[in-house]
């Protein structure tokens, strides 16, 4: 659990003989040390995690995505190309054996998405 | 390719460097490849496959002949070869729309071939690609390894980044995004790519799977540890096929016209009357024909009419100019009439391509790969002068730094065109005179033939280069602290 460390730091207010003026001229508030601080804390693990990410992609290589998609992209083409050629062949078989040369025959929908 | 390539001590060439599998190398202006031991096997099934043969006869890949093993720089060697020579050596963001485009499927062609002969290319970079006897050509023959059945392409990110991003960027956007690829060297980041487009891009399901989601999908998947191997089986030969056809289909199906330009049109629109134009057409044929020269670099040479005329001897000659749209039309012309000895670029002189890549010399400055046997500067000279505040020594200086000869056109103060240039500018050119022009050139050059081109007030020159001249000399004024453009834009 995080404990702040501004319950540690003496109320500059209470100190004496501090004239009010100076004080908020000069030394900052609790409100604007806890403020401060909690902006620090959070600027330093903000860095922190940037860094963290920033040093993580230095590593990365780009191509993990390219391969990923590579594999989709191909796959959804591949599947076009075997729909098509398997209602081609559904087609040639609604018309009939008879109305086509052979090599019109086309390859088998299992070869095509080999 | 190019003879005055920088080599190392062992003569290797600065820029190759990556690739395990060998290197080029340099002896006595020639330059050949050194196959490595470690890539020996595969060398063999490219040669003993047919498939080097198939894509040489296709003009796919540079041809090569075997050479002495005992002139490879390392003992590692297990062969070496002598590629054909290449005239020019040109880049990725110095090419026009149309020669980008032409080199894309001229990648995807030879992986296409290459799978059918049970091998795949390892990378698809626009730089293994050149311009050689007119056709765009695979100029890395080590760029090859053994097609693994199930394993997605390894260069399919490298041609997204190299090739599709930039095209469609040219096409859909604007075509001076081609400059893009000067600063990112090895592509267009995807990310960058898919902001720049415009949203109906999304429309067209080719830049759709290959630039939007690809480029989504790096981000998604930026984190994972996934190997390649771990990918072995997910994709079939069939459907990497079908890849390779979309991503050709999604290339032909980019276009982009060249007319739109301002300078593209401006061939077809002579500042000459017929005679005129006829006449310097003469002239130059005439000055081409004396000098004899080996190469030719036209300046500003717009669609390629005067680079016709000096190339006319097969003389190899590099058409620049900057202007994308005219070097299109240029390298259109090129490819419709068969010619074999042009290199249309698009380059700006007033900034030079400069020299890029790891130690600055991967990628070799324009100025540095020449020199050229002859440099023509046709109807440029005023566009320097007044156009980019550039003093007539200078660009003497510029020229000579080049190549040791000068045909050079003068455009006089009081030609339309300089008239033009001058309207809109609030300070005065006095230096700009023939007198003045003939004096500055007169001290780099020693002026061969002059002569006024007909029913003009033009004058060609023919100049052979002076000793002294073109070796950077600092001019006096810089050294005082004054730049080139302050001592030009008071008029003194």
């Amino acid at each position: 659990m995080y404990s702040s460390p501004v319950a540690d730091i003496p109320d500059p207010a209470s100190a004496p003989g501090r004239d009010t003026d100076v004080r908020l001229t000069r030394a900052p508030g609790p409100r604007a040390l806890t403020d401060s601080r909690v902006f620090l804390v959070l600027g330093l693990w903000a860095a922190l995690l940037s860094a963290t990410q920033l040093a993580r992609r230095c590593y990365i290589d780009p191509g993990s995505g390219s391969f990923a998609i590579q594999i989709i992209i191909a796959a959804v083409l591949g599947g076009i190309l075997t729909a098509r050629l398997w209602l081609r062949h559904v087609f040639w078989r609604i018309l009939g054996r008879g109305r086509r040369s052979k090599s019109d025959d086309p390859p088998s929908v299992k070869e095509a998405d080999r | 390719m190019a003879s005055n390539a920088p080599a190392s001590l062992d003569g290797r060439l600065p820029g190759s460097f990556r690739d395990p599998a060998g290197f080029v190398f340099e002896r006595d202006g020639t330059f050949f490849r050194q196959v490595n031991r470690s890539y020996a096997a595969t060398f063999d099934t490219l040669m003993k496959s047919g498939l080097y043969a198939e894509l040489a006869a296709q003009g796919l890949l540079i041809p090569h002949e075997s050479a002495d093993l005992g002139l490879a720089p390392e003992a590692e060697a297990a062969a070496v070869i002598r590629p054909a020579q290449l005239q020019f050596v040109s880049y990725p963001f110095e090419w026009s729309f149309s020669q980008l485009k032409a080199s894309a499927i001229t990648t995807l062609r030879v992986q296409r071939q290459a799978l059918a002969y049970g091998l795949s290319l390892k990378d698809a970079s626009a730089y293994n690609i050149q311009l050689h006897d007119g056709q765009p050509k695979l100029i890395d023959t080590l760029s090859f390894e053994p097609y693994e059945p199930g394993l997605p392409w390894v260069g399919y990110r490298q041609f997204c980044q190299h090739f599709l991003a930039p095209l469609a960027l040219m096409a859909c956007r604007d075509v001076r995004l081609g400059r893009l690829l000067q600063s990112h060297l090895d592509g267009l980041p995807l990310d960058l790519a898919a902001r720049l487009l415009p949203w109906r891009t999304r429309l067209r399901p080719g830049l759709l799977m290959h630039l939007h989601l690809h480029s989504r999908a790096q981000a998604r998947h930026a984190d994972s540890d996934r190997t390649r191997a771990s990918l072995k089986g997910r994709m079939s030969q069939r459907r990497l096929e079908a890849l390779l056809e979309s991503l050709e289909s999604t290339v032909r199906r980019l276009s982009w016209n060249p007319g739109s330009t301002p300078w593209a049109s401006y061939g077809d629109q002579s500042s000459y009357s017929d005679e005129g134009l006829a006449d310097k057409q003469r002239l130059v044929a005439e000055y081409i024909a004396q000098t004899e020269v080996d190469s030719v670099w036209d300046l500003g040479g717009n669609v390629g009419i005067f680079s016709r005329i000096a190339g006319a001897n097969d003389v190899p000659v590099v058409s620049i100019d900057s202007d994308p749209g005219a070097v299109d039309l240029n390298y259109r012309r090129m490819v419709d009439r068969d010619e074999r000895n042009l290199y249309p670029i698009v380059a700006d002189l007033t900034s030079p391509s400069p020299a890029l890549g790891w130690d600055n010399r991967e990628v070799r400055s324009l100025t540095a790969r020449g020199p050229a046997g002859l440099v023509m500067a046709l109807a440029l000279v005023h566009h320097l002068a007044i156009g980019n505040n550039t003093r007539f020594e200078r660009l003497a200086r510029f020229f000579a730094s080049l190549g040791p000869r000068l045909l050079i056109e003068f455009v006089p103060p009081d030609d339309p065109m300089v008239v033009r240039l001058l309207a809109m500018r609030n300070h005065r050119f006095p230096w700009y005179t023939e007198q003045e022009f003939e004096a500055a050139f007169g001290r780099c050059y020693q002026i061969q033939r002059s002569d006024r081109i007909q029913d003009s007030r033009r004058r060609l020159y023919l100049m052979v280069r002076r000793g002294t001249c073109g070796n950077g000399a600092i001019p006096r004024m810089e050294q005082r602290g004054r730049s080139i453009r302050d001592v030009n834009t008071d008029g003194r």
